[in-house]
């Protein structure tokens, strides 16, 4: 039960234009400012900013795949292949939220934006950093190779247009275990958190199997729509969503991502970013201090 | 199938997939959008959580129940993605593929099965 108003709908729906508009800005959006915003604002059960989370993920990565459906560095035979293990952990991740503690899973949210903030804070130090290139992934923004690229028929390899080397790079794609048990923690990450999982798989492909970093990351785009589809399913199921919480925030977040990539071009992303990491850190302290029990104003 | 016409079949399948995409987050944000407003003005205090039986089924008033069906619409175009490459894969005659992606699809299916009954 939710009490609703027209102000509910507004506030619900401004969590979800920060979100949108921080995924397009720097790509770190979803999952990581929409349960803590939730959660800690709006004294949420967690498990239903997650559902609600899950929806966000779903609406942001078909609204990508809208615009760069096609453009061709996403591998979409490695991505589904990898899928068969992240679905099933999405599935795991979401009946392990149905029958676990919400502390317990506060807790785990909290360590996870903890690791996010530093992953991101060491992404700024490097130039390219893999965690900034993750995060692209959230957002949605995979970079278009101005030629594009190919996927080979009838196995996990394909190329694309690298234009500092003037030509198309081939690639294959090797240890597919390593990548499929890591794919499954991806997904049960995502149905446990409510994340798109984006920063597990990437790296996943990248480095466990050898998979070219523009590569991966527009396959795990690609891939992050099916595994939250996965698990939210499995909380539907489970009475867990909040339809009129998940609608607000996600009308929130298109306007937010639309509002995000006109203002991209001119916005300081760098200190957007720095921003972002000090609040991921604060609120990752009150999720923990929450998870334990005391209540931080 | 000589190698252009693989191409040009691809190329059609990601613009009918393109379509697909769009059409189903339209419908979807007005679904929400119509739910919510629905839901206001008609003046009830509170929102409930749905499930599937209550979404397509029983005693559920009608702005909770465009926004639930809103979000399963939104669901499906995931799902929507899956089987369009099924049918991509099976017209290129790639055969393991197509069994991966129907692999996916099942589980997808399954997802729907599992939560009810836990």
């Amino acid at each position: 039960m939710l009490e609703i108003g027209s102000v509910d709908v507004l506030l619900f729906a401004v969590v979800g234009i920060f979100a949108g508009a921080l995924g397009s800005l720097v790509g770190i959006g979803g999952g990581l400012i929409v349960v803590p915003a939730l959660v800690l604002i709006f004294d949420i059960d967690i498990r239903y900013a997650v559902s609600t989370s899950l929806v966000a993920v779903v609406a942001t990565s078909s609204a990508a795949g809208s615009v760069y459906v096609g453009s061709g560095l996403a591998n979409m035979r490695l991505g589904m292949t990898l899928e068969i293990a992240t679905t099933v952990g999405g599935i795991s991740g979401g009946l392990l939220a149905t029958t676990i503690s919400p502390s317990v899973l506060a807790g785990i949210f909290a360590g996870l934006m903890v690791l996010t903030a530093a992953l991101q804070a060491r992404g700024m130090w490097t130039s390219r950093g893999a965690a900034a290139v993750a995060g692209k992934t959230a957002a949605g923004g995979s970079e278009k190779s101005a030629a594009g690229g190919y996927e080979e028929r009838g196995k996990l390899a394909g190329g694309y247009f690298d234009q500092a080397q003037g030509g198309f790079v081939h690639y294959e794609a090797t240890h597919l275990p390593a990548g499929a048990g890591i794919s499954y923690g991806a997904g049960v990450a995502s149905g446990l958190l409510g994340i798109g999982g984006g920063f597990l798989k990437v790296p996943a492909m990248n480095l466990a199997m050898g998979v070219p970093i523009k590569v991966a990351a527009a396959t795990g785009n690609f891939m992050v729509g099916v595994t939250a589809v996965s698990s939210l399913f499995v909380y539907i199921a489970s009475g867990l969503v909040h339809p009129f919480l998940a609608a607000s925030v996600t009308l929130g977040i298109v306007v937010g991502a639309l509002a995000g990539t006109v203002a991209a071009a001119r916005a300081p992303t760098n200190i957007v970013k720095l921003v972002l990491v000090v609040i991921i850190l604060l609120a990752g302290a009150q999720m923990l201090l929450k998870a334990i029990g005391i209540d931080v104003g | 199938m000589s190698a252009e016409s693989m191409d040009s079949m691809e190329a059609r399948s990601h613009r009918i997939v393109k379509i697909l995409l769009r059409s189903g987050l339209l419908v979807a944000a007005a679904l929400m959008l119509a739910g919510v407003v629905v839901k206001l003005a008609s003046g009830d205090d509170l929102a409930l959580a749905v499930s599937f039986d209550r979404m397509f089924g029983g005693n559920i008033d009608i702005g909770d129940r465009l926004m639930s069906i809103g979000v399963f619409v939104l669901a499906l175009t995931p799902v929507a993605r899956v089987i369009a490459l099924i049918a991509l894969w099976t017209l290129q005659r790639d055969r393991r593929f197509a069994i991966t992606a129907t692999v996916v699809l099942a589980i997808l299916c399954l997802s729907v099965v599992v939560g009810h009954a836990g």
